[in-house]
């Protein structure tokens, strides 16, 4: 898969550089495990990564392979690592430990590997750097305020020490032309010393008005430096002469607080990360010289999805004399991605870089070489045959000699590899990971290198032991057990697989497989199947798909598709492969598995264990469609909300507060792992104000307040951490480092894991059983709970009261007084007040109309008391109210002028009425004769007079307080009088003005009418919204809304699931009564069974007839 | 008669008696799911209670109306019957949405799988999934069924940064979603306005929503082509990720709209309806920042009352009172 693009840049041949195949690629490396300091080998071949666990090294030419680890278990982040730029010591890295620091000779065996320790610092190492002449010196700077330069001939006290007294050391650098001077960074300003003038400083360069970040020495002018600070500037520093005020010969300022701004090792030109902010980018700046300017930024690397802490530069060159030096930019960024970044020939030419130009001197030829294979196994030749292959497992012995075993499962690490065939793109901003790819590569592939497909198809299969995967190379190495036995079928049988892709896989040639020689399988078997697999990858070869997994499958003895077709179709996985990655829970990580394997089973990939982390998210699910996001911006899940229910219930669920209180812990945890960026603005408010001494440790304090992780995978990833956490703790070993005085100063300041803060527990037994018991009272407790709350008493829209309010009556103030009542009997003085008031208004009004003396007869004092009613009820949300009052206030109708001949006729309402309300009441009661015929006399005197009395008044001869027993409303449930007083014969309404709402509200009215009306519905109150709709026809109504309102719209029949209220209705079909599914007309009222009204109307239909069962004439169906 | 007659007067009786339960548990179901529960929601009736989790599952309770019934029928019964349990999700379902009645009891949810279900419940009282659409890139954060009068139209938020409104016709078919490029990093909520809403043209539909960008944006139909919507006020405020969106179902003089978001705040935007001005102003709901982020806002169907929901399991209820402010109306006890 990797192949050698030679001839592709042309000037770098292939001389001792050729097998760097990563070099004019992108590649991502995804390295899980709290890595914090990253650092390049001079030769440019190795990576050293840092974390708590210890260093890991990075063959980044083969990336494939998994990284060579040297444990170091120590419970404080690592701040810097370096490695030696020079010939002598190149194979040596120095990383800080807490106040320590640790030499490496990577030449070493692991056991052995540390060549010094540095101590001389009380507090927390921040920065180290190596003497760019001298491979024996070296600085370092500290919390503790002070700068230290070392002699490694004798690294027991340092050669060198001054100290700032007030501000701690951020970083320390080296005068690159100069060996004697050393520059500091503290708080605000940058200290330079000379080391052969004492303990002072020579010059302090102030102008930052924050933290200064990083100091970077001009390579090319001894008196130049520039510093980057969190106040959001790059600033060049001269001090050669006095020509600059306070030194200060450029002011370039940034979009973003830098993290780290630096020389370019070529070129012209400034390189410079932002803290925070700045999209997470590399910025790559032309120095113009200018006193003060913008970062002009030439180029873009813009990828990462989380800041980045630290960039290198990795090179290459052929020549000795000649500058033909070629780049690569190496980033490590908080999202766990080691990316490389080749450069274009035009970045070159923006930062006025010629190349192939003469050298005044030798550039330093460093051997290629990588050490990223243990030393000791590398002598140890792997024959393919006897031994096992292993994965480096090294025994690292801490200083209390306790062993600690360490797995890098190597499937795991594959899947973290991301290579780009692309190469450099002249674009500005590029994305080398955009994932598009998906759809660019079509028709090829399903996987986009070797190492995909292994690290995929490895996972899948589990019962296929990899003993050994060189992606560069092209060989795989797999045993598993297959159906092979020619006599007992049942019975497996151990093979020995030898696979070989060619390099341009999965073109070209198909793989070679070659299975190892077994006494269960006859040699001639062993060929037959050799050549069925070899027919096999050609099928799939041929259409140019990956065969490792058929390959395996035909091994297992399972049954592999064969059609090419069909071959072609299935290319599922690879989605579900991204949606894995997208969720961040396929990646196991890999350094922190701590099935510790017993040596004697030590065959590679036990893959039991690596598949029961994912669970969270289901490994069958495939969703072809799904691409992948680069972002995933889905946010935290909510564990906690409330949902209110149309009746006014509310719904209201928890998290437990146990697991309240994980969140909140993990919020905290969060909190510091990310703090420094969050913060940032806060923080820049506040570092200028603050005094120098309390600089370092504000930017974080100031986060700590209130941030949550914002996004799904943020928290996600926190559990698992913690999780992680959790169990490292239970399984952790004390570590006795020499000298426990200092605090976790690293810590303090990056506030990395909280849970490393406390010093680990000497006994591991205690913490088991803490473990034990929290897991115990975690299934003992509520996860989850879901509670409907009755909450209606704080909303005014009651349905006790929409049962019992009248729109209609005897006469309007009747109607009023009864409202009244009602509202009090619920204990809702003010609406009931407000009910009398209106009430004696409305009495004054009708009795003395006439008269004109009650004060409420003033047209305009009454109108704007109600103008007020309406406003306050307005006010009060009370929605109920204002429906109320636009109902009653109005007399419904429609105007006589208004041509209404659309509206279906009834056909002679009162006789049908009669008739049916006769037969069901008459049994039951003596007296409702009377009522019905007074009801319906109703009608007939409607009909009859069309009279000017108020329908109200028409409705209703009092009736309801002659029957006793009898309350009218039950018999007339708000239906059969829908309103209309309709008069047949000349197709006219009768209604009486009242002209107490402004006919401009109507509007209004009409949407308060339709709200209440839809909450009506939601409680099930059928009846009471179609009486209430109903006014919205009325003496107000504008033509045009008459015109638009067709009376199907306004009336629509709509099917209803149970409700509470129609259980007091029957059936006009069977008479049972109506509790479940039901239909109602809205125009005559009538009531039916779902399963009825259907049988009905079929009948009916059949008939020719479809008048309503009820027998009041109307025809129903005419309206659906 | 008499049966009708003494059962409405029981009904006086019983709601005579009664007074409004304050704040009451009528329900409380325990560990219904394996893991974070991210929605719950009673149907139209307060029949049906839908509820979803992480545990990638949503379940159907069938819940008893009142409080009292519960309480007669004794400890026996805890008010509610587990229906169903719909699994048809990948990964987490957020958000549960009921369908308005005429539709037929019908369900739809979405979850961080991209999918959005349709769910029908057929007569044996168990739902059928009766339609699965995925064309959202990303986690589906939010699904909101439009006023009934629109039809059966579906909004739906993802954290791809696009909000979708799809049409259902009879039967399950759907109609070619409507995509709108909503907020950059992603969509977290939508939400349709009432339609009663007036905003100048009452034709319009209307939706708003909110998203990673920490703006909330309202959208409206162009009525000149039917699949077309516009942006119209594009409302800054939040000074992080707005978390929630909701419009008041209810319109009086005002229009409200409260967002929730990251930065610990909630705005009510209000749009007086008087005015013809179509302008939305921003007030906080209370001075100073809640102790932690908000998720949720939900606004009682009259619109007088809301729930605010957030990060520290703390349910606070606000109302307006006369002068406008708005005060507090209580806390929801666990």
């Amino acid at each position: 898969m990797v192949t050698i693009d030679t001839g592709n840049k042309g000037f770098v041949g292939s001389g001792p550089y050729s097998p760097t195949a990563t070099f004019e690629k992108s590649l991502a490396l995804r390295v899980d495990g709290g890595i914090n300091a990253v650092t390049i080998a001079p030769s440019g071949r190795d990576v050293v990564m840092a974390s708590k666990h210890g260093i890991y090294v990075v063959d980044l030419d083969d990336p494939y392979q998994p990284p060579r680890f040297l444990e170091h278990q120590t419970p404080w982040q690592v701040a810097d690592v370096q490695y030696s730029p020079h010939l002598q010591t190149s194979t040596w890295v120095i990383s800080t430990s807490n106040q320590n620091a640790l030499i490496w000779n990577l030449m070493r065996n692991a056991t052995n590997a540390i060549e010094h320790t540095l101590h001389g610092h009380n507090r927390a190492i921040t920065d180290i750097n190596w003497h760019p002449e001298n491979h024996n010196l070296l600085s370092t700077a500290s919390v503790d305020t002070t700068v230290l330069a070392w002699d490694l001939r004798d690294s027991k006290r340092p050669v060198y020490k001054t100290a700032d007294w007030r501000a701690s050391a951020s970083q320390v650098k080296w005068n690159l032309k100069n060996g004697n001077i050393l520059a500091s960074s503290h708080g605000n300003y940058v200290s330079l010393w000379d080391m052969r003038k004492g303990t002072k400083p020579f010059i302090q360069l102030n102008g930052h008005v924050s933290d200064v970040n990083n100091v970077s020495f001009n390579p090319n002018d001894e008196f130049e430096l520039i510093s980057s600070s969190n106040d959001g500037t790059i600033k060049v520093w001269n001090y050669k002469d006095d020509t600059f005020t306070n030194y200060q010969k450029q002011n370039i300022t940034t979009d973003f607080p830098v993290w780290r701004g630096r020389y370019l090792p070529f070129g012209r030109g400034i390189c410079a990360i932002p803290l925070t902010g700045g999209s997470n980018s590399v910025y790559l700046a032309n120095n113009n010289d200018e006193a003060n300017s913008k970062l002009s930024s030439v180029y873009i690397f813009k990828g990462h999805n989380d800041r980045i802490t630290d960039f290198l530069w990795r090179s290459r060159h052929s020549e000795q004399n000649i500058d033909d030096r070629e780049f690569q930019l190496v980033t490590w960024s908080n999202d766990s991605d080691l990316r490389l970044w080749p450069i274009a020939d035009s970045v070159y030419e923006k930062v006025n870089f010629t190349r192939k130009e003469e050298l005044d001197h030798q550039l330093t030829s460093y051997p290629y070489k990588t050490y990223s294979k243990e030393v000791k196994s590398s002598s140890q030749k792997i024959d393919g045959h006897n031994i096992a292959y292993k994965f480096p497992r090294e025994k690292f012995t801490t200083k209390t000699g306790l062993f600690v075993k360490k797995d890098i499962d190597h499937l795991s690490w594959l899947s973290g590899v991301r290579v780009d065939n692309d190469n450099v793109d002249n674009t500005e901003t590029i994305d080398y990971f955009d994932d598009d790819y998906l759809d660019e590569e079509e028709d090829e592939g399903m996987y986009r290198n070797l190492g995909e497909e292994v690290a995929i198809v490895g996972k899948k299969l589990h019962k296929v032991s990899f003993e050994k995967i060189s992606v560069s190379t092209g060989d795989i190495v797999v045993t598993l057990n297959g159906p092979w036995n020619k006599h007992k079928k049942d019975k497996l049988v151990f093979i020995r697989a030898i696979i070989h892709f060619n390099s341009n896989y999965p073109k070209g040639k198909p793989p070679s497989v070659q299975i190892e020689e077994s006494r269960e399988i006859s040699n001639d078997d062993i060929h037959i199947m050799e050549l069925e697999l070899l027919k096999l990858a050609q099928i799939y070869i041929d259409s140019k798909q990956n065969c490792l997994e058929p390959l395996l499958l035909f091994l297992l003895g399972e049954k592999v598709e064969t059609d090419p077709d069909t071959i072609k179709k299935a290319r599922a996985d690879i989605a579900e492969y991204d949606i894995m990655k997208n969720l961040g829970l396929d990646e196991e990580d890999i350094w922190n598995n701590d099935a510790i394997e017993n040596d004697d089973m030590a065959i590679t990939n036990d893959s039991d264990d690596d598949d029961d982390d994912g669970g969270a998210v289901s490994n069958e699910n495939s969703s072809p469609n799904f691409k992948k996001k680069k972002f995933d911006s889905t946010p935290v899940p909510k564990g906690c909300g409330a949902v209110f229910a149309p009746g006014g219930q509310l719904i209201c669920f928890f998290t437990s507060s146990n697991s309240n209180k994980q969140q909140q812990l993990q919020n905290k945890l969060f909190n510091g792992s990310n703090g420094g960026i969050r913060g940032y603005k806060a923080n820049r408010v506040e570092a200028e104000k603050s005094d120098r001494d309390s600089v370092l440790s504000s930017r974080f304090d100031s986060t700590l307040l209130n941030e949550t992780p914002k996004t799904y995978l943020e928290s996600l990833s926190l559990k698992t951490k913690k999780e992680q956490d959790t169990k490292k703790n239970s399984n952790k070993l004390f570590m006795g480092m020499g000298n426990m005085n200092g605090e976790d100063e690293w810590d303090n300041i990056l506030k990395n894991d909280i849970t490393f803060r406390t010093k680990i527990s000497v006994e591991t037994s205690k913490n088991e059983h803490f473990e034990k018991k929290q897991t115990n009272s975690q299934s003992d407790t509520a996860v989850n709970r879901v509670m409907i709350k009755d909450y209606s008493h704080l909303i005014p829209d009651k349905k006790e009261l929409a049962l019992k309010y009248k729109t209609h009556g005897e006469s309007l103030p009747l109607v009023c007084s009864h409202n009244a009542n009602v509202a009090k009997n619920y204990g809702l003085a003010d609406i009931s007040t407000c009910w009398d008031i209106i009430g004696t208004m409305l009495k004054s009004r009708s009795k003395d109309a006439m008269k004109h003396q009650d004060w409420s007869y003033d047209y305009d004092g009454g109108k704007q008391f109600l103008k007020d009613v309406f406003q306050f009820f307005e006010k009060s949300h009370n929605l109920q109210m204002l429906a109320m009052l636009s109902c009653i206030l109005v007399a419904t109708g429609r105007p006589e002028n208004m041509n209404t001949h659309s509206i279906t006729p009834f056909i002679s309402c009162d006789v049908s009425f009669e008739g049916n309300h006769i037969e069901k009441f008459g049994k039951s009661l003596t007296h409702s004769r009377d009522s019905i015929m007074r009801q319906s006399s109703i009608f007939s005197q409607s009909v009859q007079s069309n009279m000017n009395s108020s329908i109200h008044g028409s409705m209703h001869n009092g009736g309801s307080d002659q029957v006793p027993g009898l309350k009218f409303d039950v018999l007339k449930t708000d239906i059969f009088d829908n309103g209309n007083v309709y008069y047949p014969k000349t197709q006219k309404f009768v209604y009486n003005k009242l002209e107490l709402l402004d006919k401009a509200q109507e509007k209004r009215c009409i949407a308060y009418r339709d709200q209440y009306a839809e909450l009506l519905y939601c409680w099930g109150f059928q009846a009471e919204r179609s009486n209430i709709m109903r006014f919205n026809v009325n003496e107000n109504s504008d033509t045009e809304y008459l015109k638009k309102v067709d009376e199907k719209d306004m009336f629509k029949g709509l099917q209803v699931v149970g409700t509470v209220h129609s259980k007091l209705k029957n059936c006009k079909v069977c008479e049972e009564p109506v509790s479940k599914r039901s239909f109602v007309c809205n125009r005559c009222g009538c009531l039916t069974h779902a399963e009825c009204a259907g049988i009905w109307w079929n009948a009916a239909l059949m008939a020719g007839d479809i008048t309503c069962p009820s027998g009041c004439g109307c025809e129903c169906l005419a309206l659906y | 008669m008499s049966v009708i007659a003494s059962a409405k007067k029981e009904l006086n009786n019983d709601a005579g008696a009664k007074s409004y339960g304050q704040g009451e548990t009528q329900v409380t179901i325990s560990n219904a799911h394996s893991d974070l529960i991210h929605d719950a929601v009673l149907d139209y009736y307060g029949k049906r209670l839908a509820t979803c989790s992480s545990d990638k599952t949503i379940k159907i309770f069938e819940v008893s109306q009142t409080g009292s019934e519960s309480a007669e029928s004794g400890s026996d019964n805890p008010g509610y019957v587990l229906l169903d349990t719909l699994s048809e999700h990948n990964g987490p379902v957020w958000q549960v949405d009921w369908a308005h009645p005429k539709f037929g009891t019908c369900l739809a949810s979405c979850g961080y799988d991209g999918k959005i279900c349709i769910w029908k419940e057929n007569s044996n009282k168990k739902f059928e999934l009766i339609s699965v659409l995925q064309y959202h890139t990303a986690s589906v954060n939010s699904v909101q069924w439009a006023p009934h009068e629109y039809g059966p139209l579906l909004l739906c938020g993802s954290s791809d940064g696009s909000v979708s409104i799809v049409e259902f016709k009879d039967n399950g078919i759907v109609t070619q979603p409507i995509i709108l490029e909503a907020h950059q990093i992603g969509v977290n909520a939508a939400c349709w306005a009432p339609i009663t809403f007036n905003g100048g043209d009452n034709t319009s539909k209307r939706f708003v929503t909110g998203g990673c960008d920490n703006l909330v944006k309202i959208w409206k139909s162009d009525e000149s082509s039917p699949n077309k919507y516009v942006l119209e006020h594009t409302l800054k405020g939040h000074s992080d990720w707005v978390r929630d969106v909701a419009w008041s179902p209810s319109v009086l003089n005002k229009s409200y709209i409260a967002s929730v978001g990251q930065d610990n705040q909630c705005i009510i935007w209000t749009n007086d309806q008087e005015s013809q001005s179509n302008e939305w102003k921003q007030s906080f709901l209370k001075e100073g920042k809640f102790e932690d982020v908000l998720w949720r806002a939900s606004w009682s169907l009259s619109g007088d009352v809301l729930a605010l929901s957030g990060g520290d399991n703390r349910i606070t209820l606000w109302r307006e009172n006369l002068q406008g402010k708005w005060e507090s109306a209580g806390e929801v006890n666990e």
